[in-house]
């Protein structure tokens, strides 16, 4: 059994949960700074660096989004909403890493988050119809600008308990089985 | 303190891609602690389809080294997890397993620098021929999808973190 305390990044690691309930409070600008910034550091293919972020902090469109999105009821309370996407056109034909660096920098965010104190949850988008299609427009990217997924964020309304412990049925040790 | 000197966002910042290692293993329970962080990863409708080969060896880790275009750095690592989809596992894992080992892998890596290890994340879905390789080479069912390695020790060289955000990459409210 670890000790999860040891290491205050360990911790945040293990406790970051799904939140999907938020109170009202705002997020300064400064925290929304720092949480772009880790999503920004994390790791790219080849160093090509596709993502863009879209913030979105005011009510209209975070409800626009709940709406649009029929997995979104988040985005009703959320103050707060970081958008991930890619920039498809400048990756080589036919290499999609870039869907691996998006994740990366979406799980950046959402353990930053809770290292500030607040919380969040990765809300798919991209290859979920018509979700896709209802979310897209509400931020108006170009074509070759794919939507991966919104980050709902802000101060936790709900509590949950922290991962422990691993399924040894999925760590293998060298070889399969 | 200021927001930027928390420690979890100094460990997200200061995590650089290590490719030089010392020769010294990693310990049982450190490796314990690094799986456990990558099972905490966030997975679409909880279908949790990760699975991890810890790779210890020499020898393996030698020859994932060798057939790899950007592996070299395995030759020196003690240490390597192959993160690993199970995409049959349900309907949302074969939709989303790409990105819940992609949660996972970053969730290592992480973890790695928070426990002063170094590391790199060698990608394999993407690289071609490697998927079928690494399979061959670790004993990896077809039904399993490869997502990619991390190379993991003690490093042997020191990088600058992360810091500010790229212009022209930031948008607010839409695109
Ligand atoms: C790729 C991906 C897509 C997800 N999409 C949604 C979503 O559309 N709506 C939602 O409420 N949660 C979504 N989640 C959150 C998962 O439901 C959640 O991670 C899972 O139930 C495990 O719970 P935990 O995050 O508290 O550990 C998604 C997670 C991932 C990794
Ligand atoms: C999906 C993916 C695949 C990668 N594959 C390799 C690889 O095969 N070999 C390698 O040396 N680095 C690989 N990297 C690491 C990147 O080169 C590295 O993240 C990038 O250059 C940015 O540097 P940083 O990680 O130090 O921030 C990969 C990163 C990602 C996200």
């Amino acid at each position: 059994m670890t000790n999860f305390h040891i290491d205050p990044t360990i911790g945040f690691i293990l406790g970051r949960r799904s939140v999907r309930k938020f109170l009202p409070n705002a997020v300064i600008p400064e925290m929304v700074t720092t949480l772009l910034e880790c999503a920004f550091a994390a790791p790219s293919a080849h160093n090509r660096r596709p993502l863009h972020f879209i913030v979105v902090d005011d009510r209209a469109t975070l409800d626009a989004l709940a709406k649009a999105h029929d997995s979104g009821k988040a985005m009703e309370t959320a103050p707060l909403a970081i958008a991930v996407c890619a920039d498809t056109s400048i990756m080589p034909e036919g290499d999609m890493a870039w869907i691996e660096d998006a994740a990366a920098a979406m799980e950046n965010i959402l353990i930053a988050a809770r290292a500030l104190g607040l919380e969040g949850v990765w809300l798919k988008v991209m290859d979920r119809h018509p979700r896709e299609e209802r979310v897209t427009p509400v931020f108006g990217p170009p074509p070759h600008v794919k939507i991966v997924a919104i980050a709902a964020l802000g101060y936790g309304d709900e509590a949950k308990d922290p991962h422990r412990g691993v399924n040894e049925e999925r760590i293998h040790r060298n070889v399969w089985g | 303190m200021g927001i930027r000197e928390n420690e979890a966002v100094r460990a997200i910042l200061g995590r650089r891609s290590i490719r030089r290692f010392e020769d010294r293993p990693v310990d049982t329970e450190t490796v314990e602690l690094l799986i456990e962080c990558a099972c905490a990863a966030p997975s679409a409708a909880n279908v949790r389809p990760c699975h991890f080969v810890v790779v210890t060896e020499r020898r393996l880790l030698s020859a994932m080294a060798e057939g790899h275009p950007y592996a070299k750095m395995m030759f020196e690592a003690p240490l390597a997890v192959v993160v690993c989809g199970e995409p049959d596992k349900s309907d949302f894992a074969a939709r989303y397993w790409e990105e819940d080992c992609s949660a996972a892998m970053e969730n290592l890596l992480l973890a790695a620098h928070a426990l002063s290890l170094g590391g790199v994340w060698i990608g394999v879905r993407h690289a071609p021929g490697q998927e079928a390789r690494i399979r061959d080479l670790l004993g990896i069912p077809d039904r399993i999808a490869v997502l990619g390695v991390a190379a993991l020790g003690y490093g042997k060289e020191q990088k600058e973190p992360h810091s500010g955000i790229p212009d022209g990459a930031l948008h607010l409210g839409g695109w």
